[in-house]
Parts: C-alpha cells; structure tokens; sequence
C-alpha cells in the first residue's frame, strides 16, 4: 500500500488502480482516514497556488451560469459591434480575368487606377470601423465595470440578507426572549434589541439606530441581575447598524444595557455613558 | 462572536441555498474560492484565456451538478476543487493542447493569497518557502500527476525512472507537505 494512497490522492493511478484503492478504504476505515488525511494536505498545497482571479472574470463566469440557465449555447460574452452599413463596393476583390499582357493597355491601367482607388476607400473604411470598434470596446469596458459593482452590491445584499434571515429565525423562536432596549437622556432615539435563548443561554445583540462609537470608544453589553452587572461583551466593528452580534453567554437577567467604554471595555459600567437599557 | 461558528454557519447555509438552487449563492461561493480554483487551473492550462473559460465551464458544472455533492462523503471545497482540476485536465487533453516554444512557463507563478473574510490561508506557508524545502524530484512527480495530469506509468516513462521510485518520491513528498503544512 505504501504510496498508493499518494498517487491516488495526487491523481496518477488508472479508472482501474482507483476502483481498488476505493474499495479498500471502503473496507477498512483506517485507509479511508490515512486517504482523507493525504487528501487534505494535497488541498493544502493546492491552496499555495492561488491566484486572484482578473477582476472582469467573475461576471463573466456569473454570466455563463446565467446564460447556460436561458439555453444559450455559448459560453462566451458577445461582443455587440457597432458596424456602420456598409457602403457599396468595399473589400470587394475586382478579379482581373484578361489573359496576361505584356504591355500597359489603357484597360490595364484603368484596372491598376480602379484598384488603388479601392485601396484607398478601403483604408479609410478600414479606420472608420477601427475607430468605431475602439468606441465600442470602451463602451464594454464600462458596461464590465458597473456590472462589476452591482455584483459587489449584490454581494453586500447578500450579506445584509444573511444576518436578517438569523434574526428572524431568532425572533421565531418561541425560546427566545426579545427585549428592547430604548434611547436615555443621553441617546433618546437609540434602539437596539437583545435576544436572550433561554435554554441555551445564547446572547444576540441586534442594533438598529446607535451612534458610532468615537475612536477609542467601544459599546459594552451588560446584563443585570440582582442589582449586579455582568459583562455581555463587546460590541466591534465600523459599521455597527443592522449588524446581529453573537455576544457572552448570560445565565440569568433582569435587564441589558449598553454602555460606552474604553475600547477593551471596563469592568464596571460606566454608569455616565449608558445609552440604552431595556427591562425583561 | 465566534469566528469559527460564523464560518460553519455560512458554508451550512451556503451548501443549502445551492441545493435550493439560490442564485446569489454562486456569488458567495465564487468569492470564497476562485482564488483557489483559479490559481489549481492556471497551473494546470497555462494560459489565461484557457484559464477563463475553464472557470466558466467549471463554475457551470458546480451550478448544474451540485445535487450530487454529497456533504457525507467531503468537504465542499474538495469536491469543487476536484471539478476544477478535472475540467481542467480535460482540456488539455481533449484538443492538441500545444504549449507554444515561446510561451513563459508558469511553473512558479507569482502567488497572491487571496484573503478572504472567510478562508483562512495559512500565508506564513508560500509556494517559495515549498519550492526551496521540498525535494524537486519529489516535487516533479507530485506536480506532473496533479497539475499535468500524467498518471504513474506516463512518469516513469517520461522521466525514465522505475514504477517504484514514482511511488516512493509521491510517499516522501507528502510526508514532507504534510508535515510543513499542517
């Protein structure tokens, strides 16, 4: 066996050689573990190779799913020309059918003159379409780039959807207890709310007006209970609203506030700079 | 906040959203590990037009065929990787993939580790720390069966070495990246 294992995980052996190292490690589960274990580190380096992808790539893969999705054929993004009509004559090959002379006949040179002329029309059509393919290729470029940003706010939807989904599987839960914690003097329009599990203990901190926290401030979340505070942990990050924060476990409550302390938090609220605070 | 709960939380939730067939999942996916993919399929095709469009060949597959990733039998990112080292080695197999004489080879390409929020890249390990620890023999041989598709038998007949010194040099190889990236 020594050495299979790596030439399958590394993807040398034969359809034949693989079917019996798989049906060995289905037999004997410590083969199967020594595989996943090679397995892993080949994924490992695997990993070392990565590269970012060029920037214009993700929405071109986007789109091939999309298009694949709509029975297009291609896979390839279609580049709309813009090509102007086509005015009589350009490009057109004028086959010179008389049989060879030795000398310049009149024909001939009406022929040579016919020919340049062409040439010439041809070179400006030439640069026309150039010019016009040059605009059309900036005009791609731009299109490439907003779809590029609203893929990235996609992507910010995304997330905002995913931490609106747990809270609302929070807020379903019939085990969980909601509290709202409502605005004192010092931040009457603040209001963020907590999500106490009851059986699991958990604590979640969802904030939905709260001003930022000044530099080397953070907001602290207390829990109170029998006229004692506990810390709930710390609430971090840039932009704090419409965030849901997974705080400490609490055990048991009367109340949760928020406080804003040394960023690192305090011990000990600092009673001054309480900015919400909400009774079970 | 558990960092670790939130990363187990997202791929549970990703998996299921693209069992349901959630458009903006692919998106998630994508950022989460085209650098990964990306990097594996460069190395194997060599060219970056190929490169793309083995991406988008790729990425459809994982979109079409996602119903039969099975969560019991492995991680999801093993079984993408596998689809993009597969697509890959398709292709350059399936047309006569000649790699032009002036092409640069991207044996030892600039890696950039994509830092994702999500996906911790041990970035104290580089490709160049591997490159000057690593045996090169063993190196040759894990490389030429991963990212250039030979089997054993097209080693040793490439390399003129014996059937066992393929198999020993893979077992040293491992044991030696095993150790350095664990």
């Amino acid at each position: 066996m020594s050495g299979v294992l790596e030439l399958y995980a590394a993807g040398g052996l034969s359809a034949d050689e693989k079917a019996e190292v798989e049906q060995v490690a289905r037999e004997y589960s410590e083969v199967q573990a020594e595989l996943d274990l090679i397995k892993n580190t080949f994924e490992r380096y695997a990993n070392l190779h990565a590269v970012t992808p060029p920037a214009h790539l993700k929405a071109k893969v986007l789109q091939a799913v999309a298009q694949q999705k709509a029975g297009a054929t291609g896979t390839h993004l279609k580049l709309d020309q813009n090509i102007a009509p086509d005015p009589n004559g350009n490009g057109r090959v004028i086959p010179i059918n008389q049989p060879e002379r030795p000398a310049a006949t009149p024909t001939f040179n009406w022929l040579v003159a016919a020919a340049v002329l062409l040439l010439i029309l041809s070179n400006g059509f030439s640069y026309y379409f150039y010019q016009n393919w040059k605009k059309t290729e900036r005009n791609l470029q731009v299109a490439q780039v907003a779809q590029q940003q609203y893929a990235n706010n996609i992507e910010q939807v995304q997330q905002q959807l995913i931490t609106n989904r747990k809270e609302l599987a929070l807020i379903r839960d019939a085990n969980t207890q909601r509290v709202e914690l409502k605005g004192l003097e010092k931040s009457p329009s603040s209001r963020v709310t907590v999500y106490w599990r009851r059986q699991s203990k958990d604590v979640y901190v969802n904030i939905e007006t709260l001003p930022a926290a000044p530099v080397h401030k953070e907001y602290q979340l207390w829990a109170i209970v029998d006229g004692k505070t506990v810390d709930a942990g710390m609430i971090r990050g840039a932009n704090i609203e419409g965030e849901l924060y997974h705080m400490k476990n609490i055990e048991n409550a009367e109340a949760f506030a928020l406080t804003l302390e040394p960023v690192g938090g305090s011990k000990i609220p600092n009673l001054d700079e309480m900015y919400v605070m909400g009774k079970i | 906040m558990s960092l670790k709960e939130n990363i187990s939380f997202l791929e549970e939730d990703l998996i299921l959203r693209l069992q349901q067939q959630d458009e903006a999942a692919l998106t998630i996916l994508y950022d989460k590990y085209s650098a990964a993919l990306y990097g594996v399929i460069l190395r194997i095709v060599k060219k970056e037009e190929v490169a793309e469009d083995v991406m988008q060949e790729c990425f459809i597959k994982i979109w079409y065929s996602f119903h039969q990733y099975n969560k019991e039998r492995g991680k999801l990112f093993t079984w993408i990787l596998n689809i993009a080292r597969n697509t890959a080695i398709d292709k350059i197999r399936s047309k006569e993939f000649r790699v032009s004489s002036r092409e640069t080879s991207i044996d030892e390409s600039p890696v950039k580790h994509f830092s994702s929020s999500f996906q911790v890249i041990p970035d104290y390990i580089g490709i160049k720390e591997i490159v000057a620890k690593l045996n090169p023999d063993q190196k040759k041989i894990i490389d030429m069966m991963y990212f250039d598709g030979y089997t054993q038998s097209e080693v040793a007949e490439e390399l003129a070495i014996p059937l066992g010194t393929v198999k020993t040099r893979a077992r040293a190889a491992i044991k030696f990246l095993t150790k350095l990236l664990t």
